[in-house]
């Protein structure tokens, strides 16, 4: 172990491995660029900054907007600056520390009919909201066609979970609150109205149904949480949500209509959709960077291990307490690591990416998981140049046969998607396994055979590895 | 010490090793001598455990390189003719990280490293990439990485080859002091000056054969001779009557060669002084001739 430190410790401050970890990381970098850039995932769905609240009727040529602003990880953001446009000007206000804006703002396209007071719903009536260079842009009405009466709720959150009932329906007729959760299940509702507000997570039974309001008809209630709510005094908080819910349901009774109100379960994903979103994305960007790695880590094997051979300098390392079999393994046990750090690093540049730019944290679950599909391709084209060290003296033949391998998978991979996408892909083709994971990951269906895609890359990886230890056991190097 | 017991060794079809056999004892220097490509440098390698035999073994002190390499590698120390390493590599780094495999820490193996490259005179050389160093300075490094465990025993392949008068000079020097410290030392080379020199024996090897192990005393009572030769300024017909009481005489030019010289030098150069004797010396035979007389098979 020892040893395979030693080598570990020589071989990773190589300049050449030095350069490969920073390719990888500006490769993570890269992934993490294409998930925002090129994959049309839109601004709006990932910038750190939430807007919510509603414009309220409150006479005739005054509308008051009460709202809130918070970040994705459900927080409020203070001395976020709101810009109100309307018909013939603009207020200003800045949040305060829980993140609140109220603003009293004039505007004319109001009619009264059967003594209601209605407003026209109209474009000129929009918020800017500015914070740390970000910008969001709300319309005050929620949409810009119609007429509207009394309160309007209006919101520009990035795809969480916005419980809003019916989801996405605009007008709170009778749904008098804001309700979503944030990521890391922060959760934040603000409301115009004293409400006592029931959050129920549920887990459907084995028919696919769910529980009713009585809870009898089988499906389990899993957590449930209550609220009082006051009005335009906003609640964040953190709940905690079991990990079978598959369900969620909200219960309120509003002091302004005393009438209760219970909305169906409606199905509940782990995964916000921002989530959903980005790792769909992903695994296509890492696709694209995982075409080039292969060739840094033939390289690194080359370099590492057929240059010393073919030069000679394996002989005078040999001439010490150590022998041929485990001069072989420490060597590649000592790439590996490399390779396996590499792995992780393609995955944490992404991963601190999504944080700063979407406050999006993955589990430390998807940073392991996603990092063994670049890991065990790698490994792969790692045994593979090792074996043919072993086998061939040339540093330069080992060189050309590593590349020239990983070219005619290429083309039996190309052939796959044409051919039999599931055989090849799934099976055949080095590292397999990565369609599992990033099926799982996705949250799609897993349509392969998760033991036959391990089995086919691990035998990738262990047969090359075992035929060069065994050839280089027993011809003279 | 180090017993080579019959190692045999293919490359392909082409028998290298013919079952090598000879042994060097504790506070003995052995000269390994031989043609280019009569298996020196293979059986040399083989005994380090860089090469597998096909047959037969070499022990560095009882510890079998084939079945025990691992222990028998810590005994003993190499230096190779070209040296070859991972030229990219600080030389002390590169000290550190060999060092390793003997189970030295980094703290031990630097301290350590510091005080060989003294020794081995590659000191303020240290954070040298290998590739800037010279041949000789190669040599030096190999030197100072064989002796991070002390061993006892020690191979030098070729070591003179390439080197100035003064790294000759240390290596023979160090040979001779691993000699007094009572370890075992098999060094190869084509200057056989050099072996006569400071060898206590001599192991002969010619087409992956050894034909002769000898004691530096019996290639010496070898090349014993009785001849004088003596340079005169003038020469004539007396010049050979006087020297035909001393011997057989024979004369070319102004060198008066006598053979089977019975008389005494002094009385010689007494009578011979009329005619100017320039140089006198009692002729012997080399190492030279012995090797070729044993490559011929007269030996």
């Amino acid at each position: 172990m020892r040893s395979v430190l030693y080598d570990f410790k020589r071989s990773f401050l190589r300049l050449s491995v030095l350069l490969l970890l920073f390719l990888f990381i500006l490769g993570g970098i890269g992934i993490s660029n294409a998930v925002f850039h090129n994959y049309g995932i839109n601004p709006s769905a990932y910038e750190n900054l939430n807007v919510a609240g509603f414009s309220i009727i409150r006479s005739l040529g005054t509308i008051q907007v009460y709202g809130i602003v918070f970040n994705n990880m459900g927080q409020p953001v203070s001395g976020a600056t709101i810009c109100v446009h309307y018909s013939g000007g603009v207020m200003n206000t800045t949040t305060s520390s829980e993140g609140l804006f109220n603003l009293s703002i004039p505007y004319s396209n109001m009619f009264y009919a059967s003594n209601n007071l209605y407003a026209i719903a109209s474009n000129s009536l929009y918020a800017i909201v500015k914070y740390d260079g970000m910008v969001r842009n709300v319309s005050l009405f929620g949409g810009s066609t119609g007429w509207v009466t009394h309160v309007v709720l209006f919101t520009n959150t990035s795809t969480f979970y916005d419980l809003g009932v019916p989801y996405p329906y605009p007008y709170l007729y009778y749904v008098p609150m804001f309700i979503t959760i944030m990521n890391h299940n922060h959760l934040v509702m603000f409301t115009y109205e004293r409400l006592n507000v029931s959050l129920s997570f549920l887990q459907n039974n084995s028919n696919g149904q769910t529980v009713d309001s009585s809870g009898v008809s089988g499906a389990k209630v899993l957590k449930e949480y209550n609220f009082s709510l006051k009005p335009f005094i906003p609640v964040y908080t953190t709940i905690e949500v079991p990990s079978e819910a598959n369900y969620v349901r909200i219960l309120y009774n509003s002091s302004m209509t005393n009438n209760p109100y219970s909305q169906s379960p409606i199905p509940y994903s782990q995964s916000p959709i921002l989530y959903t979103n980005i790792v769909a994305s992903y695994f296509s960007a890492m696709g694209l960077f995982l075409f080039y790695f292969p060739f840094v880590v033939i390289y690194l094997a080359y370099a590492m291990f057929a240059k010393p051979r073919d030069t000679g300098a394996l002989e005078f390392i040999l001439a010490r307490p150590i022998t041929k079999g485990e001069l072989y393994m420490t060597r590649f046990s000592a790439n590996a690591i490399t390779v396996i750090i590499a792995s992780f690093l393609i995955n944490l540049s992404p991963y601190v990416a999504f944080i700063l730019k979407a406050g999006l944290y993955l589990s430390p679950k998807f940073i392991l998981l996603a990092s063994i599909i670049p890991m065990t391709s790698l490994l792969t084209y790692l045994s593979i140049t090792y074996m043919y060290a072993s086998l061939i003296k040339s540093g330069w033949i080992t060189l050309g046969l590593g590349i020239g391998t990983y070219i005619i998978i290429q083309v039996i991979s190309a052939i796959g998607y044409s051919v039999n996408y599931t055989l090849i892909e799934g099976y055949i083709v080095p590292g397999s396994i990565s369609q599992a994971i990033a099926s799982y990951l996705e949250g799609a269906t897993i349509s392969v055979n998760v033991g036959l895609e391990l089995l086919s890359t691990i035998l990738w990886i262990v047969v090359p590895l075992v035929i060069g230890y065994l050839a280089f056991k027993r011809t003279d190097i | 010490m180090i017993v080579v017991e019959g190692i045999t060794k293919y490359f392909g079809s082409r028998k290298a090793l013919d079952n090598v056999s000879f042994e060097v004892k504790d506070g003995e220097i052995v000269g390994f001598v031989g043609l280019n490509g009569s298996g020196k440098t293979t059986t040399i390698r083989t005994i380090v455990g860089v090469l597998k035999p096909n047959s037969g073994d070499a022990l560095i002190d009882g510890k079998s390189i084939v079945k025990e390499k691992k222990e028998a590698s810590k005994n003993v120390g190499w230096v190779p003719e070209l040296p070859i390493f991972e030229m990219d590599a600080r030389a002390l780094d590169y000290f550190v990280y060999l060092a390793g495999y003997y189970g030295i820490s980094k703290d031990e193996a630097l301290k350590l490293g510091k005080q060989l490259f003294e020794e081995v005179g590659l000191s303020g050389r240290e954070r040298d990439m290998l590739k800037t160093y010279s041949q000789g300075m190669k040599k030096r490094f190999a030197l100072a990485v064989s002796l991070i465990s002390n061993p006892k025993n020690f191979l030098f392949d070729e070591v003179f080859n390439g080197l100035d008068p003064q790294g000759i000079h240390f290596f023979r020097d160090l040979a001779l002091k691993m000699k007094k410290e009572g370890k075992a030392i098999l060094f190869s080379s084509h200057i056989l000056t050099e072996v006569e020199a400071i060898a206590d024996k001599v192991v002969f090897i010619h087409q992956g054969k050894i034909l002769k192990v000898m004691s530096m005393n019996e290639i010496r009572n070898l090349i014993k001779s009785n001849d004088v030769k003596v340079v005169l300024n003038q020469v004539n017909e007396n010049v050979v009557q006087i020297a035909q009481a001393f011997g057989k005489p024979e004369l070319s030019g102004n060198t008066l060669l006598i053979h089977d010289f019975n008389g005494n030098m002094s009385v010689l150069v007494s009578k011979l002084t009329p005619y100017g004797v320039l140089e006198i010396s009692k002729l012997g035979g080399n190492l030279e001739e012995v090797f070729f007389k044993v490559i011929r098979g007269e030996l």
